[in-house]
């Protein structure tokens, strides 16, 4: 993965989310952060799980390095996406950042028992938001060594 | 038997002793009169000595003269008197040898005496001789020149030696003889004396004996006559069918037992604060005692007062020797007209119902008379007696009337009473029953239970009345029960069934209290189904609160962060109205934000509490007043507490409650910098629970706000000068009531307000003890945990 870096490819990053405020939200606030990404946009799980899988349109997607992922989503929800995820051997390494609005205690516990990665809440304040999205982008991309990526 | 044996023997033995005493003073009498008569013939025996000495020298004297006188004349009749002299002389001397023999010394005095009237004689016989022989001549010669004179001188001292002697012995005899007759005599007095004494301490004792048994047999009288009273009494109290029979009878009795002429009665009022006087009397001389009777029928007595009264409030029997003395313990209060009727003396004793007097009967004497204790002791048993029938008379009146309250219930009751006898038979049948089954009561006697039930419990029934008669096992009895009863018309119906049972002659019945309950019963269900209802809608209503905010804040969140993004982005760039706007936007949107986050800790309270357990709440106040910094040193507060209990609760809600109360202390501070102390006391009015106390020196709350403090959403201060969204406090309520607690303020306007809280206690260690042996039990048996 460092090779990504080595020859200064963005980082992939996959944001699944079917509010296009929190999109735009949270690529406010990626723009704001200091790492070379490139932020693919699923707005729900069954179009995620495509793209992941490089069906149809996606055939040419990339293999995204963080993925960040709503819960409560059309069609095919966050949790779903994420138990096909972490069962999928070719998908199960990439690092999966749950964030939501939900402060449910069960929601928390059900992700993690589905391996997330990590559980955050959505703060309701801005500034807190693009602090958060601030703190995913530095450790997750820049702290953290990520899996190299397989040739398919 | 035993007094009478005992004293036949006291008689005896003083009896035995005065024969005793008599046979001794005898004996020492006899032996003093023997000893007595003995020196007396030594007295006689001295006497004949001295008699025989005279006679000795008389006889000397006689023979001397007669020689003498047959000297000078020579005539021979002298001569012969002369012979006859000595004759008496060997006589006389012969005799007081005889008589003297027992003293030795008058033995030889007489030897020397014998010798001297033998020379006295030997010298009359040679004169005597002279003259026969040489002629009187001669022997006057011989007379007159003879030493006759000396020789008869001799003879003399020997006599009067002799009975100087005696003369002595004599007078031994005679002291000897006074002091033996002295003694004798105080003897016999002596003797007399005590047999006197014996007969006079005998007759005493007889006398007592006698004056006892008379007493005996008079007390014994006077007892079996108070038996019969006792007896006729009882006899009469059990005949008399009224109050005032029996009463009349006690009076008559009474009177005619104390031969006194007056007795009355009083009864206490209903009320029993009075006694009322009875027209019942008795009246040797009726007219006589009119003035007296009428002023006593007249006065009702309070309890305590007078005679009567006195004696109703001690329930004893009271008596006064003499109404007209003022010495008496107890006031006569009829003492003024008493002269008038000539009462004297009088008592009165209680008419007794167990322990409560119900009556006085009182009685009257013409003469001072003392108390007689003996008839006292039984005025209590008489008092009983009549009390008795006092008692069975009201309580056959009681039962009367019950019997006619029963009637007069059972007939007018709507409820159906209904009695049953062992075969289940109907034997009584009210109008409740008639309206609520349908049935007359012509059409339902005899018949049985039954028919008024629908057909599936028919069974049920017939084997519960055969159980409870076999072995008294009830389940409907004593109980109330809810069932189907079967109308007339064939309609079933709801009803509520009471029964009981009871007992005749070993037979057993049954009465049921029946209440058609078809209405309540829709009632009942009508407002269960409300209740659920609501349980439900409040559920419904929290969960919409619930899920409302937490789905509200999704929008919201934009609205902030889009009118933040602006405000951070244009801010300046704009015009001046823009900038504004965009500050009432994002003022707004956090206003709400802060809204729905308190609502959703309002509505969490509810929905999403935790299992009350033992909590501590000085760890959890720790918590909150660390969460509290920040407001703590913002506003200079000091945060003081007390040693806080365990109590049953949730960790997280009790922070939530003791931060929501310090924070609002520590938020509405007065000029001085806020002072919050915290304790908790045992509560005084539920030992199980602790009362704690939050007290702050703020600004106070106006008690007429006390109870809206807490309602949701209800400020009474402006945005401006204290922010926030009135949930605090409605939270705080909520918790507490959730934990079985109440919360109320006390507060004082610009001094400072105190929040109560009551919590329940957690279970001491040996409670919890107990119970967790309580939940082991079943564990004891290895099989049932190798089962578990």
């Amino acid at each position: 993965m460092d090779t990504n870096s080595l020859v200064g490819l963005p980082l992939e990053i996959l944001l699944v989310e079917d509010n296009p405020g929190d999109v735009r939200l949270t690529k406010e606030a990626l723009r704001e952060g200091k790492v070379l990404h490139n932020l693919s946009v699923a707005e729900d799980g069954v179009e995620a799980m495509s793209f992941l899988h490089r069906e149809g349109q996606y055939s040419d997607a990339p293999i995204p390095d963080l993925i960040l992922l709503d819960l409560n989503l059309p069609r095919k929800d966050g949790r779903e996406v994420l138990a096909e995820v972490k069962e999928d051997a070719a998908l199960k390494r990439i690092p999966v950042v749950v964030l939501t609005t939900s402060e449910a205690e069960q929601d928390i516990l059900k992700t993690y028992d589905l391996h997330a990665n990590c559980y955050i809440t959505k703060p309701v304040d801005l500034d807190q938001f693009i602090t958060i999205v601030h703190s995913i982008e530095n450790f997750w991309l820049t702290v953290v060594k990520l899996p190299p990526h397989e040739q398919a | 038997m035993g007094m009478n044996w005992s004293f036949q023997n006291r008689v005896a033995s003083w009896f035995t002793a005065a024969a005793l005493i008599l046979a001794v003073v005898g004996a020492v009498s006899y032996r003093s009169l023997t000893s007595l008569i003995d020196e007396m013939q030594w007295v006689t025996h001295t006497h004949q000595v001295l008699e025989r000495l005279d006679a000795t020298l008389s006889a000397v004297t006689k023979a001397e003269s007669s020689q003498r006188g047959y000297l000078l004349t020579g005539d021979k009749t002298y001569l012969d008197d002369y012979h006859e002299s000595l004759d008496e002389v060997h006589t006389a001397l012969f005799q007081v040898q005889a008589i003297t023999s027992d003293n030795p010394q008058q033995q030889l005095n007489l030897n020397y005496l014998e010798s001297s009237i033998a020379a006295r004689t030997e010298q009359l016989q040679h004169r005597v001789d002279l003259l026969q022989n040489k002629g009187l001549a001669a022997a006057q010669q011989a007379m007159v020149a003879n030493n006759g004179r000396a020789n008869m001188q001799a003879v003399r001292s020997d006599i009067a030696r002799m009975e100087r002697i005696e003369q002595g012995l004599l007078e031994q005899r005679k002291q000897k003889v006074q002091h033996s007759a002295r003694r004798a005599i105080l003897t016999a007095f002596t003797g007399i004396g005590l047999s006197f004494l014996i007969l006079a301490i005998v007759y005493r004792l007889m006398n007592r004996e006698i004056k006892q048994r008379q007493q005996a047999e008079q007390s014994l009288q006077q007892q079996s006559e108070q038996v019969r009273l006792l007896r006729d009494i009882a006899i009469a109290s059990n005949q008399a069918t009224t109050i005032e029979e029996a009463l009349q009878i006690g009076l008559d009795r009474m009177c005619q037992y104390l031969k006194w002429p007056l007795g009355h009665a009083y009864l206490v009022d209903t009320n029993g604060k009075e006694l009322l006087s009875t027209k019942l009397w008795h009246l040797e001389t009726p007219t006589h005692f009119d003035s007296f009777r009428k002023i006593t029928e007249e006065q009702p007595i309070p309890v305590g007062k007078g005679l009567p009264g006195q004696v109703l409030a001690t329930t004893n029997a009271v008596w006064i020797s003499d109404v007209l003395q003022d010495t008496n313990s107890v006031k006569f209060l009829r003492a003024h007209i008493a002269p008038e009727a000539g009462i004297r003396a009088g008592f009165a004793f209680p008419i007794l119902v167990g322990t409560q007097g119900v009556g006085v009967l009182e009685f009257f004497s013409m003469e001072p008379v003392e108390p007689d204790e003996d008839l006292l002791a039984i005025l209590v048993p008489i008092g009983s007696q009549l009390g008795r029938v006092v008692e069975r008379v009201r309580a056959e009146a009681a039962l009367r009337q019950s019997e006619e309250r029963f009637r007069s219930v059972t007939e007018s009751a709507n409820e159906a009473i209904i009695s049953a006898d062992s075969q289940s038979r109907i034997i009584a049948w009210n109008k409740g029953a008639e309206n609520i089954f349908g049935y007359t009561a012509d059409e339902i006697l005899g018949q049985s239970l039954t028919k008024l039930m629908p057909e599936r419990y028919h069974a049920a029934h017939c084997a519960g009345v055969t159980r409870f008669q076999a072995t008294g096992e009830a389940r409907v009895i004593g109980t109330t029960v809810e069932l189907e009863g079967l109308r007339k018309d064939g309609n079933e119906f709801p009803l509520q069934l009471s029964v009981s049972t009871w007992q005749v002659n070993g037979e057993s019945f049954y009465s049921g209290i029946i209440s058609d309950i078809t209405t309540r019963k829709q009632a009942a269900e009508a407002l269960e189904r409300q209740a659920q209802e609501l349980v439900r809608s409040n559920t419904e209503l929290e969960q919409f609160a619930y899920v409302a905010s937490h789905d509200l804040q999704e929008p919201l969140r934009m609205v902030g962060s889009y009118t933040q993004l602006l405000s951070k982005r244009y801010k300046g760039k704009l015009d001046a109205d823009a900038d504004e706007f965009i500050n009432y936007a994002v003022d707004g949107a956090t206003r709400m934000q802060r809204l729905i986050n308190d609502l959703l800790a309002y509505s969490r309270v509810g929905t999403k509490g935790k299992e009350l357990k033992p909590t501590d709440c000085q760890a959890v106040l720790n918590r909150a007043i660390n969460n509290l910094q920040g407001a703590i040193a913002d506003n200079g507060a000091t945060v003081t507490h007390e040693s806080l209990p365990t109590v049953m609760g949730d960790e997280v809600q009790l922070g939530q409650l003791f931060q929501n109360l310090i924070g609002n202390a520590i938020k509405f501070h007065g000029e001085a910098p806020p002072e919050v102390h915290i304790q908790a006391r045992i509560d005084e009015n539920d030992a199980e629970k602790w009362l704690f106390t939050v007290r702050d020196n703020g600004i106070g709350i106006d008690p007429q706000y006390g109870e809206r403090i807490f309602v949701i959403f209800q400020r009474l201060h402006s945005k401006t000068d204290y922010p926030g969204t009135g949930i605090g406090l409605a939270i705080c309520k909520k918790i507490v009531e959730r934990h079985g607690g109440s919360i109320w303020i006390e507060s004082t306007v610009g001094q400072g307000t105190t929040f109560f809280f009551t919590l329940l206690a957690a279970p001491t260690p040996a409670e919890s003890d107990i119970m967790d042996a309580d939940k082991r039990q079943p564990s004891t048996e290895p099989l049932a945990r190798g089962i578990i």
